[in-house]
C-alpha cells in the first residue's frame, strides 16, 4: 500500500509541478510610472497595511491554487505586499517621500483565488484605502479588481498561469487605485 | 495490482514528458554581441524598469530571477552611464520587456509529450517557445520615446527527434534561457543605439 501511495504522490508531483512558495515581488511597469510622473500628485508617505476583520482567516498569509500554496514575499503578509507594491511604484515614479504629511495606508478586504476550474479561473482583490494629511483622513474607499482567465485541466499549465494571474492582481489593485479621480484629488499638489 | 500498474504507467509518462527534453536556442540572433551596440560619447544615466512576462502577464517569478543579469548586461553595454531601479537625475527611462509567448500551444504540447510519453520516447515531438523583447526609452526631458522589438525562440525536442533546424542546443533549459535573455537583449540594444532618435554618436 505505501508503495503505491508513493508512485500516486510522485506522479502527481511530476505532473502538477510544485507551485508551494512566495510569489515573486512586484515590478513598477513603464504606464504606471509615466502616469504618476505625468500626475499632480503631492509627494506621500506610505503607512501601515494590515488584514481587515473581515478578511477571511489565513488570507493575508496564503492562497491556494490546486493544492499549492501561495505566500507573499513581504514578511509573509499579502497586506504588507501592498504596502511594498504602493512603495515601489511611487518610488520608481518620484513621488515616494517617507517624511511627507500626506500618508496612504489601508486594509486587505478580500483575497480570493479560484482556479479549481478546468476552462476558467478567477481572482478577486480588495482593499480600503485611506489617505491622511497631516493626520486628517481626507479619502477613505474600498477598491476592488477582479480578473477571470482561461484555466486548463492540466495542473502544469494551470498553476503557473494562475500564480502570473495572482501576482499581476496586485498591479490591477494599484493601478485601479491611481485612477480613482478621488484619490487624484485627495493626493494632489496643494 | 492494478492501481500500482496504473500509476506507474502515470509516473512513466510524467518522466517522459519532463526527463527527455533538450532545449535549442534558436540560431537567429546567435551573432549578437555586445560590439554590435554603439556607445555614446556622452552617456546619460537611466532609470531601468524589467518585467518578463507569460502571455503578456508579469511573471514576477521570472523577473526576480533575470532582472540582475538585465542590469549588468545592460550596464556593461555602455549605452547609459548608470542605471538603477530609482529614478534618475536626468529623467531618462529605460522599459525592458520579455514576453514569453508560446508558439506551440500549450495544450498541444502537452499533447505532444504525453504521446511521446505512452511511445516511451519512440515518437519525438517538438515544442517552439517565442520571447518577443520590446525596448522603450524615453530619453530626458522628452515626452515621446523610442521602441525597439527583438523576436527569438527556444525549441524544446522530448523523445527521440532531432535538432531543429537553426537551433544550438543547449545543457539544458537554464542555460537556452540565459542565452536566450542576451541575445535577445543585445539585438534591442543594438536597435536603440542605431535609432537616429536615440541622438548617439559613435565613440571615437
Amino acid at each position: 500500500m505505501k508503495a503505491k501511495y508513493t508512485l500516486v504522490l510522485f506522479a502527481a508531483s511530476v505532473l502538477t509541478g510544485c507551485a508551494s512558495g512566495p510569489i515573486g515581488t512586484h515590478q513598477p511597469n513603464m504606464t504606471t510610472v509615466q502616469s504618476l510622473r505625468q500626475s499632480d500628485m503631492a509627494p506621500t508617505s506610505v503607512g501601515e497595511f494590515v488584514p481587515a476583520a473581515t478578511l477571511k482567516a489565513g488570507r493575508d498569509q496564503r492562497v491556494s491554487v490546486r493544492g499549492s500554496a501561495l505566500k507573499s514575499p513581504s514578511e509573509n503578509s499579502f497586506s504588507t505586499y501592498i504596502k511594498d507594491a504602493l512603495i515601489k511604484d511611487l518610488r520608481a515614479a518620484g513621488k515616494y517621500d517617507a517624511a511627507a504629511s500626506t500618508a496612504i495606508s489601508g486594509q486587505l478586504a478580500q483575497n480570493e483565488l479560484n482556479a479549481a476550474g478546468i476552462s476558467r479561473a478567477d481572482a478577486l482583490l480588495a482593499a480600503r484605502f485611506v489617505v491622511t494629511r497631516n493626520g486628517s483622513s481626507i479619502y477613505d474607499k474600498l477598491i476592488s479588481v477582479a480578473h477571470e482567465w482561461e484555466s486548463s485541466f492540466i495542473g502544469a499549465i494551470a498553476i503557473p498561469e494562475a500564480v502570473n494571474q495572482y501576482g499581476q492582481m496586485y498591479t490591477r489593485l494599484l493601478e485601479a487605485l491611481f485612477a480613482d479621480e478621488e484619490f487624484k484629488k485627495a493626493v494632489a499638489t496643494n | 495490482m492494478q492501481a500500482l500498474r496504473v500509476c506507474a504507467a502515470v509516473t512513466c509518462v510524467a518522466l517522459s514528458i519532463s526527463g527527455c527534453a533538450t532545449s535549442y536556442v534558436d540560431g537567429g540572433l546567435a551573432t549578437a554581441n555586445l560590439t554590435d551596440v554603439r556607445k555614446p560619447v556622452r552617456a546619460t544615466d537611466v532609470q531601468l524598469l524589467f518585467q518578463f512576462q507569460t502571455k503578456g502577464v508579469n511573471n514576477a517569478q521570472a523577473t526576480d530571477a533575470l532582472k540582475n543579469e538585465v542590469g549588468e548586461l545592460i550596464a556593461s553595454s555602455g549605452l547609459f552611464a548608470a542605471l538603477g531601479p530609482d529614478p534618475a537625475l536626468s529623467g531618462a527611462i529605460l522599459s525592458v520587456t520579455i514576453n514569453n509567448i508560446p508558439i506551440t500551444d500549450q495544450g498541444d504540447a502537452y499533447a505532444k509529450g504525453f504521446a511521446t510519453g505512452l511511445t516511451l520516447g519512440l515518437v519525438g515531438s517538438t515544442v517552439t517557445d517565442g520571447y518577443v523583447c520590446t525596448m522603450e526609452y524615453l530619453p530626458p526631458g522628452a515626452t515621446g520615446g523610442i521602441a525597439t522589438t527583438s523576436r527569438h525562440a527556444i525549441h524544446t525536442t522530448i523523445g527521440a527527434k532531432g535538432a531543429p533546424p537553426n537551433g544550438i542546443k543547449a545543457k539544458n533549459v537554464d542555460e537556452a534561457v540565459h542565452t536566450m535573455t542576451r541575445q535577445i537583449l543585445l539585438d534591442g540594444l543594438k536597435q536603440l543605439s542605431a535609432d537616429p532618435a536615440f541622438s548617439v554618436q559613435e565613440a571615437t
